[in-house]
C-alpha cells in the first residue's frame, strides 16, 4: 500500500541551504583570516598586571565605602548638590519641551516647506550628535561652572531628543484630519491645535515625563565636567578618595532615579 | 452657482488624472459624480476646495475664480464649501462637540478656538444640528466612541456648521453598511433640499445614486462621458463609463427602485436636467 512510486524512487533524498559565499575555498579562507585576526588582536593587547593589582586594591576600599556610605559628613554638600541637580533637571525640560514643539513642527515632513524642514532638521541633528558631556564642556568654557551651564546643556539637548522623536510621530498622523481641517477654512494654527496636537498629545506628554528621567540622570553625569549639581559634588568626593561619601552620593542618586522611573510610568499610564 | 471649465490635474508623477473637465452646477442642485476607481472622481472635488492644487482651468463659485485666490481668501472661500468624507475624517480623541464647532473654525480667531470659546450662536447651531442628525444628547462623546454611521453624522454636522453653499461629498457611504448607507444618503439629500445646498456626491455604487441622485455625471479616466439624468442610465452609458461587464443584474435593480418610487407617487423632478451625453 505504502510502496512508492517509481518517480519518487529517483528523487533527491537530501537537501542544503545554499551558503552566501558560494566558493569554498574563498568561503573558508575567510573563516581561517577571522580566527588569526581575533588571534592576533588579543596577542596585541597589553596588559599591565601589576598596575591591575593595584587597582584592585582600590576597588576594594571603594566597595567597603559602599557597604558603610557616609551620609553625614558631607550631608549639606549633597543636599545643595541635589537642590541644583533637580532645579536643572526640571527647568531644562520645561523650557525644553516648550522649544522642541515648533522645531518638531517644522522638522515634519509634512507640515513645513521644505527650507524651514532643512533648518529644523540640521538643528536637531546637531543636538543629537554632540553628546551632552561635550556641550557641557563648551558651555562651561563659555559661561563659567555652575548649574546655568548645565541647565542650557540639557536644554540644548532635550530640544534635539524631543523636536525628533514627535517629528516622527507628527509625520504619522492620519492625513484625513488635516485634509478635514484645512477643508472648513481653518487656520494654520487652528489646524496644528484640532487636527495635529490632537493627535500626538498622549506621546507629547510620555515624551517629556521620559526625558525628565533622562534629564536627572544626565544632570549627575554633566557635573563631573563641571556643570554644577550632584556629579560635582560627586567628583569632588571621588578626588579626595572620600569613597564612603561617594557611595552615599550614588545611593541617593539611585534612589531618585527609581522614583522618578515609578512615577512618570504610573502617571503615563493614567493619562493614556 | 458652481462652474469647472476646462478644469485640468497633472500630478507631480506626469499623470492626467482630469482631462480638460468642464461641468456646471446650479444653486440647490445635487449631482452623483460616479465612475471606477482612478478615474479622477476625489481629485475633482478635492480641486474644488483646491485640497488638490488644479494644473489648469478654471473653477467659479458665484462668479469668484478660485483658482486664483490667495491663502487669505482661499480660506474665506472654503468656508462656504463644506465636505464630508469616506472615512469620515473626524478628530478621534476630541469630543462630538469639539468636532461640530471644528466647522466654525474659519469663522473663530485663533485664541478663541485654542480656549475653545465659541460664540453662542454657534453652540446652538451645533446643538440644533445634532438634534437633526439625530444624535442629540451624544455632545460629550469622545468621537472615537461612536459607530460608523454615528460619526458619519457627525461629519456631515460639522460640514453643515459651516452655513455652506456647496457641499463635497466623497463616497459618504463606502464604509458603511447597506441600511446605513441608505439613512445617510437620504439625509444628505434631505439637508440640502432644506437648505437649498447644491452637492456633488462621489459615490461608485451605482443602484444608489441612481436610486438618490436626479443627476448623474460619469467620470472615465478623467473625462466626462455621461451628464445626464439618472433614468437615463442604462447597458450602453455604463459600459461606457466602466468598460464592458454583464450589466443586468444592475439595470434590473436601477429599473425596480425606479419603479418602488414612482409607485410611491413622490418624485422630484424639478432638478433634473435634460439629459446631454457628451
Amino acid at each position: 500500500m505504502t510502496t512508492p512510486f517509481k518517480a519518487e524512487l529517483s528523487l533527491p533524498r537530501q537537501w542544503q541551504r545554499s551558503h552566501f559565499i558560494s566558493n569554498p575555498l574563498a568561503r573558508r579562507a575567510l573563516y581561517a583570516g577571522a580566527v588569526l585576526y581575533l588571534v592576533l588582536g588579543i596577542g596585541s593587547v597589553e596588559v599591565n598586571w601589576e598596575r591591575a593589582i593595584q587597582g584592585l586594591e582600590r576597588g576594594w576600599a571603594f566597595v567597603l565605602g559602599f557597604l558603610q556610605p557616609n551620609f553625614t559628613s558631607r550631608w549639606s554638600d549633597i543636599v545643595i548638590g541635589f537642590q541644583e541637580s533637580l532645579t536643572m533637571t526640571v527647568t531644562s525640560t520645561a523650557l525644553g519641551v516648550a522649544l522642541s514643539i515648533p522645531v518638531a513642527v517644522g522638522s515634519a515632513r509634512n507640515l513645513a516647506p521644505t527650507w524651514i524642514y532643512l533648518i529644523c532638521r540640521s538643528f536637531v541633528a546637531l543636538s543629537r550628535t554632540l553628546n551632552e558631556i561635550i556641550v557641557a564642556i563648551f558651555l562651561v568654557a563659555m559661561f563659567g561652572f555652575g548649574p546655568f551651564a548645565g541647565f542650557l546643556t540639557l536644554t540644548f539637548a532635550t530640544i534635539g531628543f524631543m523636536a525628533k522623536l514627535m517629528a516622527e510621530d507628527i509625520e504619522e498622523i492620519e492625513v484625513s484630519q488635516l485634509e478635514a481641517l484645512r477643508a472648513t477654512g481653518a487656520g494654520y494654527l487652528q489646524v496644528l491645535d484640532f487636527a495635529v496636537l490632537s493627535q500626538v498629545m498622549p506621546r507629547l506628554v510620555g515624551l517629556s515625563l521620559y526625558r525628565l528621567d533622562i534629564n536627572f540622570r544626565e544632570s549627575a553625569v554633566i557635573g563631573i565636567v563641571g556643570a554644577g549639581g550632584i556629579g560635582a559634588t560627586l567628583n569632588t568626593a571621588m578626588d579626595r578618595y572620600e569613597f564612603d561619601s561617594a557611595a552615599a552620593i550614588i545611593l541617593v542618586i539611585i534612589t531618585i532615579v527609581m522614583l522618578a522611573e515609578y512615577s512618570s510610568g504610573w502617571l503615563r499610564k493614567r493619562i493614556q | 452657482m458652481l462652474e469647472l471649465r476646462q478644469l485640468e490635474k497633472r500630478y507631480p508623477t506626469g499623470d492626467l488624472a482630469l482631462k480638460s473637465v468642464s461641468l456646471h452646477v446650479g444653486a440647490g442642485e445635487v449631482l452623483g459624480l460616479i465612475g471606477p476607481s482612478g478615474a479622477g472622481k476625489s481629485t475633482l472635488i478635492r480641486c474644488v476646495n483646491r485640497l488638490v492644487q488644479p494644473s489648469g482651468g478654471q473653477i467659479y463659485l458665484d462668479g469668484q475664480d478660485l483658482c486664483a485666490l490667495g491663502p487669505s481668501g482661499l480660506r474665506n472661500a472654503r468656508r462656504q464649501i463644506g465636505m464630508i468624507f469616506q472615512e469620515y475624517a473626524l478628530i478621534e480623541r476630541l469630543t462630538v462637540m469639539e468636532n461640530l464647532l471644528s466647522g466654525r473654525l474659519g469663522y473663530t480667531g485663533f485664541w478663541a478656538s485654542w480656549f475653545r470659546q465659541f460664540k453662542d450662536d454657534d453652540i446652538t447651531q451645533a446643538y440644533s444640528l445634532l438634534e437633526r442628525v439625530g444624535l442629540d444628547g451624544m455632545e460629550n462623546k469622545r468621537a472615537d466612541a461612536l459607530s460608523g454611521g454615528q460619526r458619519q453624522r457627525v461629519g456631515i454636522a460639522r460640514a453643515l456648521m459651516q452655513s455652506p453653499k456647496l457641499l463635497l461629498v466623497d463616497e459618504p457611504t463606502a464604509s458603511l453598511d447597506p441600511k446605513t448607507s441608505r439613512q445617510i444618503m437620504r439625509l444628505i439629500l434631505e439637508l440640502c433640499q432644506e437648505r437649498g445646498l447644491a452637492a456633488i456626491v462621489n459615490i461608485h455604487d451605482v443602484v444608489l445614486a441612481t436610486e438618490f441622485l436626479p443627476r448623474i455625471v460619469g467620470l472615465r479616466a478623467g473625462s466626462v462621458v455621461y451628464d445626464g439624468s439618472a433614468s437615463n442610465i442604462d447597458k450602453t452609458v455604463l459600459t461606457n463609463i466602466y468598460g464592458d461587464e454583464d450589466w443586468t443584474a444592475i439595470t434590473q435593480s436601477m429599473q425596480a427602485t425606479a419603479k418602488d418610487d414612482s409607485d410611491g407617487g413622490e418624485q422630484d423632478s424639478c432638478l433634473l436636467k435634460p439629459a446631454a451625453r457628451l
